[in-house]
């Protein structure tokens, strides 16, 4: 946490302006912002912010590490490599805490929202987090410095403008509709706005992100115990 | 006292086909100070990569006290500390900070982990630096840190990668000093280092390594006594006066330059010889050493 304590800041104003972005930005080129319009934008402000964190800065910090030696440092330090891991994560998710909160404030202050938090959102948004990041880790450790770059882009851009998030997958052609049914990060999308605003999850998109999100930990975790 | 023991050790990289070692075998007791030597490449990192478990060794055994630290690699990161051949890491964070945090995982407390590292500090006369920004120190300041979190409650086995490179002249032997007083604590202290002079003056035991194998287990001071007593060097040496030259065990011509490896019976002759082709200007200078690892690595080396 301290070696990313100038980060820290960054990824707060980078997933609030993300937020803004949406909430106003996005809004603005739909003709009529009705209450599910109003709710997809905002829940999708929130799943993106957590999304950019996971999948695009995470992995470029990681990146750099690799980069520096940080990484092959910490694989001889005394602790197991599951504990470096689950430490990195829980970083990232204090990181994408006051984004998140920075665009619940948004949210709430442009639509008049009936939001339901719970337990229930916390967990889903850890879930989120931990895919995301997962998947994002993965990307880093495996892929050299390079393409890892520039798969994250093609993360947030496909996540970002091709992802049905903050729009209904009706307006995509049927077969993208069906492939982001089995991406990651609709079903992200869908599981945050229906734990936000007290909807039923819909048990494949909890499949689809808890397969991701193992496959992406496991990934990474097999990379770390890997010896060359 | 603990063992480690390296049972014909082999590796292997995919990407080169060279053997990075090749059936190398030692054993180290506890309390022992032992350089590894060799040319870039002769494997000395991945053995020490191999002893705490971040490299794979493709046969072959590493034990300590017979536990294996190849089928357990958890049991070498906890046995084992390391310091890089590039510095560990200190981009965002302080050397005290990054001590004292590598001495919390190795199971100090907080306030005995931030003494270590102040008396480390003080060991090492970096005592200025602990609470500067690590990216913003020199080469030399975090190359010491790093020997620091390396030694900090330093587990059974310390493996230090080239500790003196870039360190000024002053420091260096404080860092020997560190490695000394780990070792007479019963660790088992391996250092690379290609500082032949200083692992003379310091190391009880050296192995010499090329092309991944070990070539020579000894130690300085046997060396030394046994194979070449004396260097005389002849400056600027009139080519064919080695003709001229009284018996010895060895001559060999660099450049201008010619060096006599003499024996102690031989000194004498040797040196009224060289007197007299100064007296003739038949030389500028001479200068007669006790015998040097450096030779002698020269030699064997050149020869392996």
């Amino acid at each position: 946490m301290v070696r990313h304590r100038y980060l820290l800041p960054v990824f707060t104003a980078v997933q609030a302006l993300f937020a803004v972005a949406i909430v106003y930005g996005l809004a603005l080129l739909l003709p009529e912002v009705d209450a599910a319009a109003a709710r997809r934008l905002s829940s999708g402000a929130w799943t993106l912010g957590v999304i950019a964190v996971g999948c695009v800065l995470a992995p470029r910090v990681v990146t750099a590490s690799k980069q520096e030696g940080l990484l092959e440092y910490q694989r001889t330090l005394p602790v197991p490599p599951s504990a470096l891991l689950l430490a990195d994560m829980t970083v990232w998710g204090v990181a994408a805490l006051p984004g998140i909160a920075v665009g619940v404030a948004a949210s709430v202050t442009r639509f008049d929202l009936d939001l339901s938090p719970g337990p229930s959102l916390v967990g889903a948004l850890v879930l989120v987090l931990v895919a995301a990041t997962g998947i994002g880790y993965a990307i880093a450790y495996w892929l050299p410095p390079e393409a890892a770059g520039l798969a994250t882009q093609v993360v947030m851009i496909g996540g970002l403008l091709f992802s049905p998030i903050t729009f209904s997958p009706d307006r995509l052609p049927a077969w993208a509709a069906t492939v982001h049914e089995y991406l990651p990060f609709a079903p992200m999308g869908n599981l945050v706005r229906e734990k936000a605003f007290g909807g039923a999850v819909d048990v494949r998109d909890l499949v689809v992100v808890a397969v991701w999100g193992t496959a992406g930990v496991l990934a990474a975790l097999g990379y770390l115990v890997r010896r060359r | 006292m603990p063992t480690l023991a390296v049972q014909r050790v082999t590796k292997t990289y995919a990407a080169r086909s060279v053997r990075a070692n090749d059936e190398v075998s030692l054993s180290v007791d506890g309390g022992t100070l032992l350089a590894v030597v060799g040319h870039n490449g002769a494997g000395k990192t991945t053995l020490l990569s191999q002893v705490i478990g971040v490299t794979r060794p493709d046969s072959g055994e590493i034990t300590l006290d017979g536990a294996s630290l190849v089928a357990d690699p958890g049991l070498a990161r906890r046995t084992a500390s390391m310091m890089p051949q590039l510095h560990a890491p200190l981009t965002g964070v302080t050397p005290r900070q990054a001590v004292v945090a590598v001495a919390r995982l190795r199971g100090a407390s907080s306030r005995d982990a931030r003494s270590a590292a102040t008396r480390l500090f003080a060991a090492l006369d970096i005592e200025e630096f602990a609470d500067r920004a690590g990216e913003k120190l020199s080469g030399g300041v975090r190359r010491l840190a790093s020997l620091a979190m390396t030694a900090v409650r330093a587990p059974t086995i310390v493996l230090v990668d080239e500790p003196t490179n870039d360190v000024d002249p002053v420091r260096r032997p404080m860092i020997w000093s560190v490695l000394r007083r780990l070792a007479d604590d019963g660790r088992i202290v391996l250092v690379v280092t290609h500082n032949l002079h200083e692992v003379q003056q310091t190391m009880d035991r050296f192995v010499l390594m090329q092309r991944g194998r070990v070539l020579m287990d000894s130690t300085p001071a046997t060396v030394a006594g046994a194979l070449a007593p004396m260097t005389l060097t002849v400056h600027d040496a009139r080519p064919g006066i080695e003709d001229s030259a009284p018996r010895c065990r060895d001559s060999v011509r660099r450049g201008a330059d010619l060096e006599l490896v003499v024996a102690p019976d031989q000194v004498v002759a040797v040196a009224s010889w060289a007197v007299d082709l100064t007296r003739k200007a038949l030389a500028s200078s001479f200068a007669l050493e006790p015998a040097s690892l450096s030779r002698l690595y020269e030699r064997v080396t050149r020869a392996g």
